[in-house]
């Protein structure tokens, strides 16, 4: 340590000190506290348009709740379910307003604007999320109720493992049983049936029981000669 | 420099500054050991803590629910802690992972949201109202902090927005409905016959040998049920009744004839003079006269009230201060009360308050019921207070006693009690005493059942108390073929009359299916066809087990018919005949059965992805439970 003979000494090297360093070190505090204040400035903001954004999806969400029955609720959800995707793009809300904007529209029977809306979350959720797996899923069963079978299939073809296979292949099953394809069908609604019975816990599937029932053959119960193929194939 | 601080804190500002850290050091310490600190959870989900408080909350929520939905006397088994916390863990760690990831998605319920919604609760609301008295308390009441009870909502909420968002926008394609109602609203012109099972029962015919055999084959059916008879002893509040003593009913009787609601009630009114600051006694006792000589003057009672009282309460009602059953008012009104006859005034009365003319204007004669009315009723209260004290004494004497006992009748002998022995019990009881699952599961303990000890003294109300023991122990046990005859021809005899009823509906079947028309063979066998046109599996037209056999029938081709039996669960075979299929068209529905379809569609593969987004989440999640 160096050791000053008098405070003059001092006052002269801390002077010294200052015209050497002095502007570096004002503006090291100066961004220091900018960087400081502006972080928790732009945390303030973005949980600000957070709550913004929640609370139009809460308003939403009451509207689609009415929206079966009026008209007008139908009306107030689709506005703010289209300001959501304006206001808030890149937010999961945005995202969520999407899918209820294509519910909406395959409700009035629109699929053109159904597929457009799922098309738009697709590419705005991040792939292989939650988001965008459910959102393949409904795009493919729109795709099929269009009539572009093959174009729905391939949707469904989703290279990976996901969580989701349950629901494509139920979704599967239905394309193929709507072009008459019982036997992939069946294999389809099989395969769903045997990965949702293997989680814990029971879902009422009553429909999927009833298209399994009616693909799968039954021998009878006075023999008769087997069902030959084209029976099955019915 | 130790040195040097050791010097300092001689003075007495740097002890009450050392003073002032030890404090402070002892506070934080304490804190410290009351919250716990450190890591006490149960479980961790993504390095989120579980805590055992909020288990344990969950726990005491599904008790409440359990209670209130099997009642009081629900069986403790269910209610077990262990039990119970278990699923209550399951739930919660579910409930964390869907709201981490709602996090992940930046989710939120902005305050002045949450505010609005609980603003907008109902049992926070008084008249209409929002009152954070309510709040508060009602928070309490359920053991929640407003902070707690904002933190869960607010959990509640942005799980409820992903669920929307996911799951919530599902809906039905109109290939998907189409597709759907085809299969669910197909309609099958149904022919069906029945061949009753009576119809077979007299043919058939058991031998003895086919007894034996079924006997040896299904020996493990023929097990007696495992039961014990036991020995115990019952205390009951009846047995310790004893005659009721004359004294004490009399002064129970006393004390009940001058209870509040057998007493005399008077309906009194006043005019009260009041001595004035200042106002000397010559003043007041004219006053005092004044009011006297107008009530001798025959002036109405009320008028003079209205005009003189000082008590400005009962002065404009004419005085009155409505009823008194002897002790509303100062001793001194209250006899003077007691002697006045109805619309009699009494003379000036003297009270703390002032001077009072009292009228009695109204007398409720309390009828005390005499003391051969309400004899039974005291008899048995005194009988049921002292046979009680007597029970209490005798089950802890009992309890000590049994405890150590290597029989019951050492014990009763001591306490002069009867030791009774039970029919056999079985462990699934039904009916009698020993059907209660308390003693039930006394009596199956391994300490009574295996080690032979008494059991506890169990209290099965607060009248009845029951301690037990094994006398015997039956295990189950192979039971002889006489005893067991009986059932096994009747097993035997309805496999072979079902085997018979198939046979002739196979024959019926094979008759048809070679092209003989439906009322000859329905001639041949004796009933009758019923006819559905266009059924509906679902609607009801058709019994269930021929709704299910038609319409699991691949359709035949146009024009052709297809036939096949089925056995109901009583034993009737249907014969049944599907001729015409029309698949079903959405279209064509009601409006409620489209709607339902949609809805069933939609909320099918709603909660297949839900069910699929919560095990993704769980897969992916790194949970340890301690």
């Amino acid at each position: 340590m160096e050791t000053y003979r008098s405070e003059e000494e001092q006052v002269e090297a801390l002077k010294r000190w200052w015209d050497e360093n002095g502007r570096s070190t004002v503006i090291g505090i100066a961004l220091a506290l900018v960087g400081v204040f502006g972080w928790q400035g732009w945390q303030e903001y973005s949980q600000g348009q957070r709550d913004a954004a929640s609370d139009i999806y809460q308003q939403l969400l009451q509207a689609a709740g009415g929206a079966a029955q009026s008209p007008a609720q139908q009306g107030v959800a689709e506005r703010l379910a289209q300001r959501l995707k304006d206001e808030y793009a890149g937010s999961t809300y945005a995202q969520f307003a999407g899918l209820q904007l294509a519910r909406l529209a395959v409700a009035d029977g629109d699929l053109e604007q159904a597929e457009s809306e799922l098309r738009a979350v697709l590419a705005d959720a991040s792939s292989g999320g939650d988001v965008a797996l459910v959102a393949r899923q409904r795009l493919a069963r729109v795709v099929a109720a269009r009539g572009e079978t093959d174009a729905a299939l391939a949707l469904l073809d989703v290279s990976g493992s996901h969580p989701y296979q349950a629901s494509y292949a139920l979704a599967r099953g239905d394309i193929l049983f709507g072009e008459g394809r019982r036997a992939d069908a069946l294999g389809a609604y099989q395969l769903a049936r045997q990965l949702e019975s293997e989680s814990p816990g029971q879902l009422n599937l009553a429909s999927l029981e009833r298209k399994l029932a009616r693909l799968s053959p039954v021998s009878p119960e006075a023999p008769e000669p087997a069902p030959t193929a084209a029976e099955v194939e019915q | 420099m130790l040195q040097d601080i050791r010097q300092n804190i001689q003075g007495t500002a740097a002890k009450i500054v050392v003073w002032l850290i030890v404090i402070a050091f002892a506070g934080f310490g304490i804190e410290s050991i009351l919250l716990g600190g450190g890591s006490s959870g149960v479980a961790e989900v993504n390095g989120e803590e579980i805590s055992p408080q909020e288990v344990q909350q969950m726990v005491n929520t599904q008790k409440r629910q359990l209670i209130a939905m099997l009642g009081e006397n629900i069986d403790p088994a269910l209610l077990d802690d262990q039990r119970l916390s278990g699923q209550a863990l399951e739930g919660i760690i579910q409930r964390r992972l869907l709201a981490q990831s709602a996090g992940d998605m930046k989710l939120t319920v902005s305050e002045s949201e949450l505010g609005r919604i609980i603003a907008g609760m109902e049992q926070f609301q008084m008249n209409g109202e929002f009152s954070p008295e309510v709040y508060k308390s009602a928070l309490a009441q359920a053991g929640f902090t407003p902070s707690s009870f904002k933190a869960g909502l607010q959990q509640d909420l942005v799980i409820n927005q992903l669920r929307s968002g996911l799951v919530g926008s599902e809906f039905a394609t109109p290939a998907e409905l189409d597709l759907t109602a085809s299969i669910v609203a197909e309609q099958r012109d149904v022919r069906y016959l029945t061949i009753p099972y009576d119809s077979a029962q007299t043919d058939v015919q058991v031998g003895e040998e086919q007894i034996e055999a079924y006997y040896r084959e299904n020996e493990s059916d023929f097990y007696s049920r495992e039961t014990v008879v036991l020995n115990y002893i019952e205390l009951a509040l009846e047995d310790f009744f004893e005659p009721v003593d004359e004294n004490e009913l009399q002064s129970l009787y006393e004390q009940e004839k001058n209870s509040y609601q057998y007493r005399t009630e008077n309906r009194v009114s006043h005019i009260l003079l009041t001595r004035g600051e200042g106002e000397s006694d010559a003043d007041f006792s004219a006053r005092v006269s004044a009011v006297q000589s107008a009530l001798d003057g025959g002036e109405a009672f009320a008028a003079v009230a209205g005009e003189y009282s000082d008590d400005v309460g009962s002065a404009s009602a004419g005085g009155d201060l409505g009823f008194s059953g002897g002790d509303a008012f100062p001793e001194a009104m209250e006899e003077a009360i007691a002697s006045l006859e109805v619309g009699a005034v009494s003379p000036p009365v003297e009270t703390d308050a002032g001077t009072h003319f009292i009228q009695v204007t109204e007398r409720r004669d309390g009828d005390a019921p005499s003391l051969a009315e309400l004899r039974p009723e005291l008899e048995q209260r005194i009988r049921e207070r002292e046979a009680r004290a007597r029970l209490l004494s005798a089950v802890e004497e009992l309890r000590d006693i049994a405890f150590n006992a290597q029989d019951l009748e050492g014990p009763a002998a001591e306490l002069d009690l009867e030791v009774q022995r039970s029919e056999p019990v079985a462990r699934n009881q039904l009916d009698g005493l020993f059907a209660s699952p308390s003693l039930l599961s006394a009596a199956f303990s391994e300490d009574v059942l295996e080690l032979g000890h008494n059991s506890e003294v169990v209290e099965l109300s607060p009248r009845q108390f029951v301690v037990l023991r094994v006398a015997e122990h039956n295990p189950p046990a192979l039971q002889p073929l006489d005893s067991v005859r009986e059932d096994i021809v009747a097993t035997i005899t309805e496999r072979q009359v079902r085997e018979a009823i198939s046979a002739r509906a196979e024959q019926a079947v094979a008759r048809l299916r070679q092209g003989e028309s439906v009322e000859d063979v329905a001639d041949d066998l004796g009933y009758e066809w019923q006819l559905e046109i266009g059924a509906e599996q679902d609607a009801g037209m058709l019994p269930p087990a021929v709704a299910a056999a038609a319409f699991r029938l691949p359709a035949p081709a146009e024009g052709e018919t297809r036939v096949d039996f089925t056995l109901t669960a009583a034993g009737d075979a249907q014969v049944i005949e599907v001729s015409r299929v029309s698949p079903g068209s959405y279209a064509s529905l009601s409006a409620p059965r489209q709607q339902q379809l949609r809805q069933q569609i939609g909320r099918e593969l709603g909660e297949l992805v839900l069910r699929e987004y919560q095990q993704g989440l769980r897969k992916a999640a790194d949970i340890t439970v301690y």
